[in-house]
């Protein structure tokens, strides 16, 4: 019986995959071109419609262990430098002709983004601007990206929200951050549900540490913000303690809080989120301000 | 029976004093050079042998400073621990990793096994002129050092990415379990380097993953920049004497890279692999488990030095040469030749502004050579150091381990 679901489960990803090939890239603009079947040496698998209708992808079929070790070589795909770094591949919409590039730059990053709730979220609430999500988990970031390519198909029509302007890559931000961001690029970085790597041992394995509180620093411009939540006490105490030790970071009031809507939807849109409210357990927040760089600091 | 090799080499060039470390020792000799002889006399005038017992000592050290009752109570605990560990570690190796002087005032030297930092001031009015200031534990394994502008503090990289600081002098140790990191990458640092620019000063820091990061400093939690251009190992970086705005990098690529690295720019690259070509021997070859048809031996720089005029000596692991480049207004950087040498270096020193000594991996003949650049020409001199001298050993068994650069090679195993 394992066996079957297995390969139910490796035949469904297999489809997903040859989707995503073809449809990654695709602006949805114009039925004829969608409708292209996937590189012709496949010719046996006729699994995947040839339509324009891509469905929603089942998390069922996608399902990886929570925890990643950040500190391992998996083998990863990140620029060289921000200059190397391709994004017409994630926001084919925002390709402009002329400068052979897209034409703004991602400005918000969930990083470790998970089945990418938050994400659809955002997309809806700046329109105008490119949020990117960051998960180092493979399977986890394929969920995403075919979220990604089902709802930008759905909402193809939309002059605005259409999905155009959030994606994924896999990637391991604790390491790699830099290389995808400039100097003060990024206006809001989330935190959301993050792994608490409970044991002593494995303090810095995450996410927050006040080591890398200075690389967040480096890609967030001045009054920026980083969003955090999760579901564990000790870990939201970790890091508001590492946040407020950090001289580049301020916490933002409760009444900030309130009035801020990427906490609503940090709130109750990530999936994390929506288990612990379904198990009745407690979400604590802490967001922070990137504060100006000292003057005798360049 | 051979000599064991120094594992590092340091020099006082203004007292032509030579630092040799071999396992657990340290070594200084004052070279004197009558200039109608080619063969200096080389007196003893320092030494040092690390007697602390690797990995449970060093605990009872810091814990001893807390008071009386403690220490009792240690003894016991190591008592157990100690008898734990011979029925598991039979042998624990000694060894320094690296040897550096600042300001031919003080001497710091990295410990392997027990993680240490130990600073000596250099005093040649004392019978030995290695003065211990201070021997600091270390969470993890320190990589390389470096100093601060008014020698107040030592900078120490580890191999878990973290960057601490450790007063110079002052007699009180700090444990190591509560030391707080001034900054931190998430990969294996490498490298070092404090410099100035403009009376700041600057951190840099290298890692195996390819990634070299410029820091303010002291507020090193603010990021200047990162230099991008490596696309292996940072091992090895080096600031030249004569262009402080300049940086030579280099480590698993078959390029050295040259940089101006208070602007964040990429100036400059130079090929070694052909040059190396006719060196390469099997040390070189990938582990037999990751060869493949296109594999090629790979290159791991283990030091860059420079000499006046622009000149830089790069030091690759394992190879029977020594490679000069040449920095050329300050725009280029180009490759002027390959010196062939009898036997590989350990390590490389700069023994004054046209001259280098180089430590050999031989079963035989002198622990310590030097070359020196005549008309742009680097060559080995005919200058015999036959009076410095480390132990004698068996084997090569009994050698520490002198070549590991290129174990932080990236391999795809997944």
């Amino acid at each position: 019986m394992a066996e079957l679901k297995d390969n139910k489960r490796k035949l469904y990803r297999k489809e997903k995959a040859e989707t995503r090939k073809a449809f990654k890239q695709a602006r949805f603009e114009d039925d004829q071109q969608i409708s292209a079947t996937p590189s012709g040496d496949e010719s046996g698998s006729n699994s995947f419609s040839t339509t324009t209708e891509v469905d929603l992808p089942r998390k069922r079929f996608y399902r990886q262990r929570a925890h990643s070790n950040p500190f391992s070589d998996h083998s990863l795909e990140y620029p060289r430098s921000p200059d190397a770094m391709d994004w017409t591949k994630l926001y084919p919409a925002y390709y402009n002709e002329e400068s052979k590039d897209v034409q703004s730059r991602v400005e918000i990053a969930d990083i470790g983004c998970g089945y990418g709730g938050l994400l659809i979220n955002l997309a809806a609430e700046f329109p105008q601007i490119l949020c990117l999500g960051m998960e180092i988990r493979v399977q986890v970031t394929q969920y995403v990206e075919d979220r990604i390519i089902a709802l930008r198909n759905k909402y193809k029509d939309e002059p605005k929200k259409n999905f155009q302007n959030i994606s994924v890559l896999r990637g391991n931000a604790m390491k790699f951050l830099p290389n995808f961001f400039y100097k003060g690029q990024l206006s809001k970085m989330f935190f959301c549900f993050p792994d608490p790597h409970f044991k002593q041992r494995k303090h810095k394995a995450r996410i927050i540490t006040n080591t890398l509180l200075s690389e967040y620093a480096y890609v967030l411009r001045e009054g920026g913000v980083v969003y955090t939540i999760t579901d564990v006490e000790d870990l939201h105490l970790w890091m508001v303690k590492h946040l407020e030790e950090h001289p580049m970071f301020e916490r933002l009031s409760k009444d900030w809080e309130k009035q801020d809507k990427c906490v609503q939807l940090m709130w109750n849109s990530t999936e994390e989120g929506q288990k612990v409210s379904r198990n009745k357990g407690n979400k604590w927040v802490a967001c922070f301000k990137r504060l100006p760089t000292p003057e005798d600091c360049e | 029976m051979m000599k064991h090799p120094f594992q590092s080499v340091a020099v006082d060039s203004s007292t032509s004093c030579i630092f040799g470390a071999f396992k657990n020792h340290i070594r200084v000799f004052k070279v004197d050079r009558k200039p109608t002889s080619s063969v200096p006399s080389c007196t003893p005038v320092g030494s040092w042998d690390d007697e602390v017992i690797p990995n449970y000592q060093q605990t009872t050290e810091v814990k001893k400073q807390e008071g009386g009752d403690a220490e009792a109570e240690v003894k016991t605990k190591k008592a157990k621990k100690a008898k734990k560990s011979t029925t598991v570690v039979p042998q624990p190796t000694f060894y320094i990793r690296t040897l550096d002087i600042f300001s031919d005032k003080y001497l710091v030297a990295t410990t392997d096994n027990d993680k240490s930092i130990v600073i000596f001031e250099i005093d040649y009015s004392k019978p030995n002129c290695l003065v211990l200031l201070k021997r600091q534990p270390m969470p993890k394994r320190p990589c390389s050092v470096s100093m601060d502008s008014n020698l107040q503090n030592v900078v120490v990289a580890d191999k878990f990415g973290d960057v601490y600081t450790i007063p110079t002098v002052g007699e009180l140790l700090q444990d190591e379990k509560t030391m707080n990191p001034i900054l931190g990458h998430v990969s294996m640092l490498t490298d070092v380097l404090m410099t100035e620019k403009n009376g700041k000063q600057f951190i840099l820091t290298a890692d195996r993953d390819e990634h070299i990061r410029v820091s303010n400093y002291p507020k090193s939690y603010v990021v200047k920049q990162w230099l991008f251009g490596h696309n292996e190992y940072v091992s090895s970086m080096h600031i030249p004497n004569s262009s402080p705005d300049l940086l030579v990098s280099g480590g698993g690529d078959d390029f050295i890279c040259l940089w101006n690295w208070y602007e964040g720019k990429f100036i400059d690259k130079v090929d070694l692999r052909e040059h190396l070509n006719p060196f390469f021997k099997d040390f070189h070859n990938a582990p037999e488990r990751f060869l493949t048809e296109s594999s090629v031996p790979e290159i791991s720089v283990s030091k860059i030095l420079s000499l006046l005029d622009g000149y830089i000596i790069v030091l690759v692991e394992n190879v029977n040469s020594l490679l000069v480049l040449k920095i050329e207004n300050k725009s280029k950087i180009v490759f002027k030749q390959a010196l062939t040498l009898h036997n590989p270096l350990v390590d490389i020193s700069v023994y004054n502004d046209s001259s280098i000594v180089g430590s050999n991996d031989a079963d035989e003949g002198d622990l310590v050579s030097i070359f020196e650049l005549d008309n742009g020409i680097l060559k080995p001199t005919d200058i015999s150091l036959a009076g410095i001298e480390s132990i004698e050993v068996e084997s090569r068994k009994e050698v520490s381990s002198l070549w590991y650069v290129n174990s932080l090679r990236k391999r795809s195993e997944h």
